[in-house]
């Protein structure tokens, strides 16, 4: 049996005394998981499920084959693993995706943050985080299943039977939605909150059921892709496919005070000489319309510019793009190129490895 | 009490000026003594010593060196005096997703008799507990203390002498092994980093999967 | 708090690192006994679609039988679809208009007189008066 909490004698043989005990997640008895030992990974089995889905219905499924197909994956992929990538339903016995979508997520973090660590080592945390969301948060994820052209099984099985719908078709479609859901009438315009739905509502936003579901499938596909072809071609499938996006980091800082955040930084930095603000140039504060440009200084080292209607908006604007060009700076090789990530061939070690943010 | 000039000689054309350091507790606007910010509770003073880095380098041995600048990076928490010097955030983002990585690999890469796998590697463990808490953070705290690597930590808590968990030792530890993965890999590649989790942190006498096993088997241990 | 971060998601682009085609379904509909499908028909009979169907592998071709003119339309992958007629169409006139909408993005089409549409920053920047030598500036 497993306990959810650490047992209180076995934390006093090792010396803890804990108040606030560490939560150990406990079994998810829905899957009526079981197993030899603890510790015999090849022995659990999630009972609710029956079967895979075979290989040969899975070719017969022309909406799976076209999916196979647009995506470009390597014929050992099979059907079924990808036919299993789309299916969230955990009652109709075919083996849902769980375990492939927390594969493909722990592939996808690890890339994702490997590819941001070490191209840009001195993005602050916040924006870290935040950039890592960007390119691997639900909704972009839900972008690329839309983009992949995944579809959503949404009519029942009496639509199915009128419309004379080959039964296959379902198995390369994304299958979430339970018979009531997707029999419940909709109405243009307005969306009932699931019980998922409303915990995730933050004001008037939330993360549809929808999203997640996609999401997850796109998590999944590159999990199954790890499965049948290992772990070099899924890196190549991250890279192709998300790593590729553009990354929109210069809009995601917002500063609150961004001189002493400058000056904290450059204290940090061990720089010898203090931040001084100078005006460059002017055009007349006569004139009809006054532009100013100011630099921030450090001795005679400029880091950074900015130009503006007023002398405040400009020393404001030198001071972000100072601490801009230093938040986004990214390292090269010694040949020029963008520098390798860990996980490359012959990788060396020439980046950087950021300090940590500065606190005001 | 103290009044000292600061500022190198080169600099000192804009920074001479008097301050008066202050040593004790912690009182609004008056500026910290370094010599007392920069020492630990237990009396460690931070910087590149043998002293210092001694259990960390003891653990990774050469084949998994870092540099004393990483591994005093490793070692400083972000709430060390305020986050002034390098800390191991960055590290430890590296790190915990490696760890994620690789123990989601290691616990599906074994032969099964799940006729439910995919491609030969069972899927349906990836759920359990332990799949979750082998790379958890109170395995890798218990880790790093049971193999005396969080004896030496550049970290400030509200209350240093409660608990391994209630003063933040566990979660400090836990960030300083992520930091110490991230470190190896960023130092040597993936490849390395997976097999220095593999040989040091699966192979040693306190492995991390027996810590698992007992962290979330609580009861059949206790006996 | 110094820096706060502000949620944006990433831009995708196609044709960088992966290339997707943005038409994923097909739907093709006939009738059985006008003569304005008789091009569809032909089509089906001889086979040559099935050829086009197996070229173009990504797209799931699916074809009703409903009584009418005889149409095609086109799923892309930004939720639009776009319905083309094809009544009283020679085979390869059919053919031909498949091969063009299945290549299209499902985005509208558009009048555009400039030599560079980007989302990328200018690499040059942007000219400024205020950073030429002093003696070099504009007088007024």
């Amino acid at each position: 049996m497993i306990k959810g909490t650490i047992h209180q004698t076995w934390s006093r043989s090792l010396g803890v005394v804990s108040r606030r005990s560490y939560h150990v997640p406990s079994i998810n008895k829905a899957l009526k998981t079981e197993y030899d030992t603890i510790n015999d990974y090849g022995s659990y089995k999630n009972n609710v499920f029956t079967h895979r889905l075979p290989e040969s219905t899975a070719q017969q499924s022309p909406s799976l084959v076209a999916l196979h197909s647009r995506l470009n994956l390597p014929s050992k992929y099979s059907l079924s693993t990808l036919s299993q990538a789309l299916n969230l339903n955990i009652n109709d016995g075919l083996v849902n995706n769980f375990g492939l979508n927390t594969l493909g997520k722990n592939l996808l973090s690890y890339y994702v943050s490997e590819h941001l660590l070490v191209k840009y080592p001195r993005l602050p945390m916040p924006i870290h985080n935040v950039a890592v969301d960007s390119l691997m948060g639900h909704e972009t994820l839900h972008e690329i299943g839309k983009i992949w052209g995944i579809q959503v099984d949404s009519s029942t099985k009496l639509d199915k039977y009128l419309s004379q719908e080959s039964e296959f078709i379902k198995y390369g479609k994304l299958r979430f939605l339970s018979e009531q859901q997707k029999g419940e009438v909709k109405e243009s315009g307005v969306h009932e909150l699931s019980s998922q739905e409303s915990k995730t509502k933050i004001d008037s936003s939330f993360i549809s059921d929808e999203a997640q579901a996609y999401a997850s499938a796109v998590r999944s596909i590159i999990g199954g892709l790890y499965t049948h072809t290992g772990e070099e071609a899924t890196k190549k499938f991250i890279q192709d496919h998300i790593l590729s996006r553009k990354l929109p980091l210069e809009e995601m800082f917002q500063f609150n005070q961004p001189t002493r955040e400058l000056v904290r930084l450059c204290d940090k930095l061990n720089f010898a000489e203090p931040l001084e603000i100078r005006l460059i140039a002017e055009t007349g504060r006569l004139s009809a319309h006054a532009i100013y440009v100011a630099g921030a200084f450090c001795g005679t080292e400029k880091l950074g510019e900015g130009i503006g209607s007023s002398i405040a908006e400009a020393k404001t604007r030198s001071v972000v793009n100072a601490l801009m060009s230093y938040y986004l700076y990214s390292p090269l090789d010694s040949e020029g190129n963008a520098a390798k990530v860990p996980s490359d061939k012959d990788y060396k070690f020439e980046g950087i490895v950021g300090l940590g943010d500065v606190s005001i | 009490m103290t009044i000292i000039r600061i500022g190198s000689p080169q600099a000192s054309r804009f920074l001479a000026r008097s301050i008066y350091l202050h040593k004790g507790p912690r009182v609004t606007g008056l500026k910290k003594d370094p010599q007392e910010a920069f020492t630990t509770n237990t009396g460690y003073k931070y910087e590149k010593s043998e002293n210092n880095l001694k259990y960390i380098k003891g653990f990774l041995q050469d084949k998994y060196a870092i540099s004393d600048d990483l591994a005093l990076q490793v070692l400083t928490h972000k709430s060390f005096n305020n986050g002034v010097m390098p800390y191991n955030e960055k590290l430890s983002a590296m790190g915990s997703k490696l760890a994620n990585l690789f123990f989601a690999k290691y616990v599906t890469e074994g032969s099964t008799n799940n006729e439910n796998n995919v491609n030969g590697k069972n899927l349906d463990v990836l759920g359990s507990p332990i799949a979750k808490e082998l790379s958890g953070r109170m395995t890798m705290g218990l880790f790093a203390r049971s193999n005396e690597l969080n004896k030496v930590m550049f970290w400030n808590s509200y209350g240093h002498g409660l608990g391994f968990e209630t003063s933040g030792e566990m979660k400090v530890s836990a960030q300083m092994m992520y930091a110490l993965i991230g470190a190896v890999a960023f130092s040597h590649g993936k490849e390395v980093g997976e097999q220095f989790i593999r040989e040091k942190l699966l192979g040693g006498r306190a492995s991390v999967e027996d810590i698992t096993v007992r962290l979330v088997s609580g009861e059949t241990s206790s006996n | 708090m110094p820096v706060k971060a502000i949620a944006k998601t990433s831009i995708a682009r196609n044709g960088i690192g992966a290339y997707i085609v943005p038409c994923h379904r097909i739907s093709l509909q006939y009738c059985n006994w006008g003569g304005s499908s008789t091009g569809l028909r032909e089509l089906l009979k001889t086979g040559r679609l099935d050829k086009l169907a197996s070229e173009k592998k990504g797209i799931f071709f699916d074809i009703n039988k409903k009584n009418g003119h005889p149409t095609a339309s086109f799923h892309y992958n930004n939720d639009t679809i776009k319905t083309v007629e094809i009544a009283n169409l020679k085979p390869s006139e059919i053919l031909a208009k498949i091969d063009e909408h299945s290549q299209r993005s499902g985005n509208d089409l558009f009048k555009f007189n400039h030599k560079v549409l980007s989302i990328n920053d200018s690499v040059r920047g942007i000219w400024s008066p205020l950073h030429t030598p002093k003696s070099h500036r504009h007088k007024i």
